[in-house]
């Protein structure tokens, strides 16, 4: 990463420019509320990024860690806070949600999970970590990991009927 | 768990490419802003930082506590507009740790329950007293004990096993609380959209004083004991009483049970109502930019697009009167009426926490390293300073 001011500035700029919308919708996954939850997520993940621009080998991976520790921090857990999108936006987001017809059900499963199941799941079935870089961004173990998404799927199984008819015999839980 | 499931998982998150769009804010210019204002912030010199604590002080003294007494029904709880500079602007580069802060509160206890499991402590009933539960690791919690610390004794009150014995699920019960000072309830854990059923226990003799059968799939939030029965929230919101599990109170729709007695807390757009459901006070306070954490009967709403200027509201205690605090993060809760904590850079290796308690304006340094989540067993009367092989210190939050 270049250190020249100007260049940092430049670089940071790009890479909001360019990989915004997957951070707001990585961030609209993980935190289970509303977009502009999700924005303040990335807004303040994008604060601590740009103060470290120039230590980051990997930006997008560090903002994405910064977002799943933000939205599982204990203090936000207890945070109760009910943000709001604009009812516009709300709407509109509904209705391409709407248009991924069964997935929109899948995805709506996945977003009321519980926080860090919810993130185990993302991290697992979108980013596609393994157990070792999902333990590493919820700052637990492996086998923390493991149980963490076992329950996730446990959960989603009874919004997702389907896997009772084509469950493979002998899948361990 | 099919690997239908795990294929159809994959397929369903990836097409969500599309439902979210870019952002309307100027997060590059926010990011910038941000960082500036905490490099800003870091920067003060420890001088002007107990100067301004000293003056923040001395005001707050000077128009008495609002914390004295309650306010009458239907009163405005924050009693200034906040704007210009804040009220206390909080230093982590010179916060002096809790233990010399507030001594009288650290409590060490042995790391391990007499039986050899580890434990939480979930609240302090008596001086050297404590009610702990046993755990397994991460939210997988077991029996229920007084501990006294005396005589290193451990007296089950609740037996996770006998309570749910049937339970395929993750752990037999969830977390337990502390209510009232002399109750312990717990919820049972069942499988997938089974019942289960609320305990509550006498701290002094471990008899039962309720049981309360939930509907399939009810997941407890928080509870409160509201003179001789049950109140709780789950996460769908709304307050329930025990008379009648299955729905909400009247009118509780939209609220959520506060941490603090029978209060219950309503963050609107514009509005944040505060109710006790067991007297039916009420209050409100309109809500900053977004309301922000409310827990007990105070509220952090940020008053700045970059949530770093903060404003305190709440009813009867200390926050009762709308004040301003400069942070460096947002992210923060609040214990009963008294206790703040902000949590500076969360996850980083400067990270920092403080302790902030509103009627003294007093401030001291909190490790990071703990969940305090877990170790705090969700009594947020104490919290975890540190744990090793041989002993875990506490705070006990009632004792400042």
């Amino acid at each position: 990463m270049p250190d020249d001011g100007t260049n940092h500035d430049a670089a940071f700029t790009e890479f909001v420019q360019s990989r915004q919308v997957a951070l707001i919708r990585f961030a609209w996954l993980v935190a289970g509320g509303s977009r502009a939850q999700a924005e303040d997520l990335v807004q303040e993940a994008l604060t601590r990024l740009y103060g470290r621009w120039s230590r980051v080998d990997d930006p997008e991976a560090y903002a994405r860690t910064a977002i799943s520790r933000l939205n599982i921090s204990l203090w936000r857990k207890l945070r109760r806070e009910r943000l709001h999108d604009a009812p516009v936006e709300r709407a509109a987001i509904d209705e391409r949600l709407e248009a991924l017809g069964a997935d929109a059900v899948l995805v709506r499963a996945v977003r009321t999970l519980p926080a860090r199941q919810r993130l185990a799941v993302v991290l697992r079935y979108w980013c596609d970590y393994d157990d070792a870089r999902i333990a590493e961004t919820l700052g637990c173990t492996k086998a923390t990991v493991r149980s963490t998404v076992r329950r996730a799927l446990l959960r989603l199984r009874e919004t997702w009927p389907q896997s009772t008819q084509h469950s493979m015999t002998g899948s361990p839980l | 768990v099919s690997i239908d499931l795990e294929h159809a998982l994959r397929r369903a998150l990836d097409a969500t490419d599309g439902v979210v769009r870019a952002s309307e804010r100027d997060l590059v210019a926010g990011a910038v802003r941000g960082h500036r204002r905490r490099r800003v912030v870091r920067a003060g010199v420890a001088g002007a930082a107990v100067l301004v604590v000293a003056i923040a002080a001395f005001a707050l003294f000077a128009v008495g506590r609002p914390g004295d007494a309650d306010q009458p029904t239907g009163t405005t709880p924050n009693g200034t507009t906040p704007t210009g500079a804040p009220d206390l602007s909080l230093d982590p580069a010179t916060a002096r740790p809790i233990e010399e802060v507030w001594p009288q509160a650290i409590r060490t206890l042995p790391a391990r329950l007499p039986n050899g499991q580890d434990y939480n402590v979930l609240g302090e009933v008596e001086a050297g007293t404590f009610v702990v539960q046993a755990k397994a690791g991460f939210e997988r919690y077991g029996s229920i004990y007084r501990y006294e610390a005396a005589d290193g004794t451990a007296v089950e009150l609740i037996d996770a096993q006998a309570l749910n014995p049937s339970t395929t699920a993750f752990a037999p019960i969830g977390r337990a609380r502390v209510l009232d000072g002399r109750y312990v309830a717990v919820q049972t854990l069942e499988g997938a959209g089974e019942p289960s059923l609320v305990e509550v226990v006498s701290v002094a003799d471990g008899s039962r004083v309720a049981r309360v059968d939930l509907p399939p799939g009810d997941e407890i939030i928080l509870m409160a004991w509201a003179g001789d029965h049950l109140l709780w929230t789950g996460g769908d919101g709304g307050v329930h009483s025990a008379a009648d599990p299955a729905s909400v109170i009247p009118g509780s729709e939209g609220f959520y049970l506060a941490g603090q007695g029978a209060w219950a807390i309503a963050n609107g757009d514009t509005t944040i109502t505060w109710w006790d459901v067991a007297t039916g006070e009420r209050h409100e306070a309109p809500a900053g930019r977004a309301p922000l954490p409310c827990f007990g009967r105070t509220c952090v709403t940020p008053v700045n697009d970059t949530m770093d200027l903060l404003r305190i509201v709440g009813v009867g205690g200390p926050g009762g009167t709308a004040r301003l605090v400069e942070s460096m993060n947002h992210s923060l809760t609040s214990r009963g009426d008294h206790f703040v904590v902000l949590d500076y850079g969360e996850g980083e290796p400067d990270a920092s926490r403080l302790l902030w308690d509103l009627s003294t304006n007093t401030y001291a340094g909190l490790p990071t390293e703990v969940d305090q989540m877990d170790a705090a067993g969700g009594g947020l009367d104490i919290l975890v300073l540190s744990v090793d092989s041989r002993s875990k210190v506490v705070v006990n939050l009632t004792a400042i």
